[in-house]
């Protein structure tokens, strides 16, 4: 059976009790059309090989009510729309505020939002609503929060990376070397066998790793993210710091290298090196005589 | 924290993440664990490859509630080792003061009965035919019952009205050493009782010591005439109230903690005193109590009735009037009640279905601790069957408190949120049933209810009947 005749066998079956417990007809929904909603989602996210017990449990798990209030405002109807303000407005700026963690960005960011849950952009003559992108999988709530969180990142980060040049004459940016290329590890070897010990780690492994030693999250933020308890990430991240450690030595003695070697090559940095000499040298402005050539001849020279 | 190769770091960046970003449905669903596992290991891919991602999915958080961990540690601190060790100390000095009270006026009493015992119930005697003559309600049978005859402890044989005089004087100033306002020592007493600290001493003492009397002196006295003087029904601003109230509490004091209200000026309290339910139970509680065990004739139990209301409704003021300052109320972002009691330091949640409105049956209040545990595992029953409402506005003006949400839960208290009570408001046919979005109680009497399908309901008689707009 195709997904699309499967997924719309299965509505038809559960349709009245999803009606019902969506109240989507108080709301201004006919049964039709959250039936076609029901669809829209159910094909969305089985796959040919979706079984209808699958198909089933999926539309079963559904928060039908909130999709319901979500496609009913996205449809235009008065009573979703005062049911959803009364509920989620004040969350809505709480969350913004949260996030930006300041009053008047935190409303600049609600705004925007709720211009594009009402809609204001159009196609073809009609209001494309965010809020019809609402599949009701996880809280509407939970939704509301994680679009305002792509909003902010996606348009207040790039702003704060566009610096005036008043700002950078401030803070005396102009002066500043430009940012060095990145050099090629001096062994090669280092980069393949890192590369080889994180790839043998589950994708949540690496991303406990990733946002604890890149993006510098608490234990307690990651904690929150994973939905475990705190202690639970300290024992992983410090068990992951020394297996790879163990990994990368081993793959290093593998490619060739003494075990004294490999322990030197992961304390050592060249590229480290490289890139302090190089900025601390550029910083210092006074000595003229102290030209870059000189210093980019001292720098290969240097650690090598 | 161990640390790792900066090489590993190195090699973290420069992962180069997919190109398709999982949607917000995804990474809703994600952070909420309602991800299959498949699916769960494909957005743990991206995020350990993509920055953005996992900002957004740490942004997304929920705020923490901090009043969860606040709302905990009352419990703890109030079985830590100083709580306990101070209230060993309180109930140690206590029992002392008793014991050395009782023997004391034990002595006393064994001397002056022998002298003094005949003398007075013959003046008792006389008074009572005096009081039957003349008092309007002289066909109520004086109650046999022991239970309502008070002991003669006064050495001196007066009337009765003089021995109560006396007698509450000696009674103030074996408790109001400690107590300076006895009106305010009656809505502390209830609160304390557990405590027990150093005021309630010399009280209980007296209690014990006149309940001993009565047991003693039962066989030995005739019929009090005191008994004919309630029956009069003068239980006004009169001096024989306290009389009253001493005689039926005495009844119970073995039972009932609350017993230790008796010994204050009800005549004074009766003028502030505010009608209550746990007043009301109280004082029914006692009465259905009474009636099997006074043996009496049926006449004395309507002032019986009366007495015990009379004294419950005097207990009930004081407890709302001199209560710590009004509890503070919110609603939390789950839709959840919780009340403070110490001006927001610390908040408790507050289930209104656990607590429902305790009933005025008095069978049903007759139950004391044997049947405790049979209500808590029924409370227990129906907050299990019942989902939580989800609460939206809430208004409290000192004890009166109702609280609303979705669906047209309303709920009100009369007690600060001890006990709750369902309202579903209903006005000629229709009922409310939109979610309740504000709710205005500016006096106990008048209050408005807006819902969020623009309906407006009013009530102003303390939410008995409701008027839609």
């Amino acid at each position: 059976m195709k997904p699309i005749s499967a997924v719309q066998s299965v509505v038809n079956e559960l349709l009245a009790d999803l009606c019902a417990k969506s109240d989507c007809e108080k709301i201004g929904l006919t049964r039709e059309s959250f039936g076609a909603i029901l669809c829209e989602v159910g094909s969305k996210h089985a796959t040919a090989t979706s079984s209808e017990g699958e198909i089933r449990t999926f539309l079963l798990s559904l928060r039908v009510d909130e999709l319901a209030l979500a496609r009913a405002c996205a449809a235009g109807s008065n009573s979703a729309w005062e049911i959803f303000l009364t509920r989620y407005r004040e969350k809505l700026y709480l969350s913004a505020l949260r996030i930006a963690r300041e009053d008047s960005a935190a409303r600049d960011l609600a705004d925007t939002l709720y211009a594009d849950l009402y809609g204001t952009n159009t196609r073809e003559g009609e209001r494309i609503s965010k809020l019809a992108s609402y599949t009701g999988r996880g809280s509407l709530e939970g939704w509301l929060r994680t679009v305002l969180s792509q909003e902010y990142v996606n348009r207040y980060r790039r702003t704060k990376r566009l610096v005036s040049l008043d700002e950078e004459s401030e803070e005396g940016i102009q002066f500043r070397a430009p940012e060095p290329d990145p050099v090629p590890a001096a062994d090669p070897r280092l980069s393949q066998a890192t590369d080889e010990a994180l790839a043998v780690l589950s994708g949540e492994d690496r991303t406990v790793l990733s946002a604890y030693y890149l993006d510098g999250r608490t234990l307690a933020e990651i904690a929150r993210m994973l939905g475990v308890h705190e202690s639970t990430i300290s024992r992983k991240v410090d068990k992951l710091a020394k297996s790879l450690r163990k990994q990368i030595v081993a793959a290093l003695v593998r490619r060739g290298m003494s075990r004294r070697q490999a322990e030197e090559a992961l304390e050592v940095d060249v590229r480290d090196l490289q890139v302090d000499i190089r900025r601390s040298l550029t910083q210092e402005s006074s000595p003229p005589a102290f030209s870059e050539k000189r210093v980019e001849a001292r720098v290969r020279e240097g650690p090598g | 924290m161990q640390n790792v190769p900066k090489i590993v770091r190195e090699c973290l960046k420069a992962a180069t993440p997919a190109a398709q970003h999982p949607d917000a449905n995804a990474l809703t669903a994600f952070a909420e664990r309602l991800l299959p596992e498949r699916e769960r290991a494909q957005v743990f891919d991206h995020l350990a490859r993509c920055g953005d991602c996992r900002d957004i999915v740490a942004l997304a958080l929920p705020a923490t509630e901090p009043v969860e961990v606040a709302a905990k540690s009352p419990a703890r601190g109030w079985l830590t080792w100083p709580a306990l060790r101070w209230g060993l100390v309180a109930a140690g000095v206590v029992a002392i003061a008793s014991l050395g009270i009782v023997q004391y006026q034990r002595g006393i009493r064994s001397e002056n009965m022998a002298s003094k015992t005949p003398a007075r119930v013959e003046v008792a005697a006389n008074e009572a035919k005096d009081q039957s003559s003349t008092s309007p309600a002289s066909s109520v049978p004086p109650a046999k019952s022991d239970k309502f005859q008070d002991p003669p402890v006064s050495p001196v044989a007066a009337p009765a009205t003089t021995f109560y005089e006396k007698k509450s004087v000696v009674r103030a100033e074996a408790a109001g050493a400690s107590v300076p306002q006895p009106q305010v020592g009656v809505g502390g007493s209830v609160g304390r009782a557990m405590g027990g600290p150093l005021p309630h001493g010399p009280r209980l003492a007296d209690q014990w010591q006149q309940q001993n009397v009565a047991k003693n002196q039962v066989p030995a006295a005739p019929p009090s005439p005191f008994d004919k003087q309630q029956a009069a029904g003068d239980l006004s601003a009169d001096m024989r109230v306290p009389a009253v109230s001493e005689s039926v509490a005495v009844e119970a004091q073995s039972a009932q903690l609350e017993a230790k209200t008796q010994n204050l000026d009800a005549g004074r309290l009766q003028d502030r005193a505010t009608p209550q339910s746990s007043g009301e139970d109280y004082a029914l509680a006692k009465v259905g109590k009474a009636k099997p065990a006074a043996n009496a004739p049926s006449g004395a139990t309507p002032v019986s009735t009366m007495a015990t209301r009379n004294f419950s409704q005097m207990s009930a003021g004081p407890v709302l009037a001199s209560s710590a300052p009004a509890p503070r109320w919110t609603i939390t972002s789950t839709g959840g009640l919780q009340r403070s009691l110490d001006q927001g330091v610390t908040w408790q949640a507050i289930d209104v279905i656990a607590n429902p409105e305790s009933s005025t049956n008095a069978t049903s209040l007759q139950i004391s601790a044997n049947n405790s545990r049979a209500k808590r595992k029924d409370a227990q029953a129906l907050k299990r069957d019942a989902p939580a409402p989800l609460f939206r506005a809430i208004a409290a003006n000192g004890p009166e408190v109702w609280a609303g949400g979705s669906g047209g839960v309303l709920y009100h208290s009369q007690d600060a949120g001890d006990h709750w009570t369902r309202i579903v408001p209903a006005s000629a046919g229709a009922t409310l049933t939109g979610d309740i979005v504000s709710l205005e109680f500016p006096d106990p009497q008048h209050g408005k209810v807006s819902t969020s399908a623009a309906e407006i309901w009013i009530t102003s008689d303390d939410g008995q009947t409701w008027q839609k707009q």
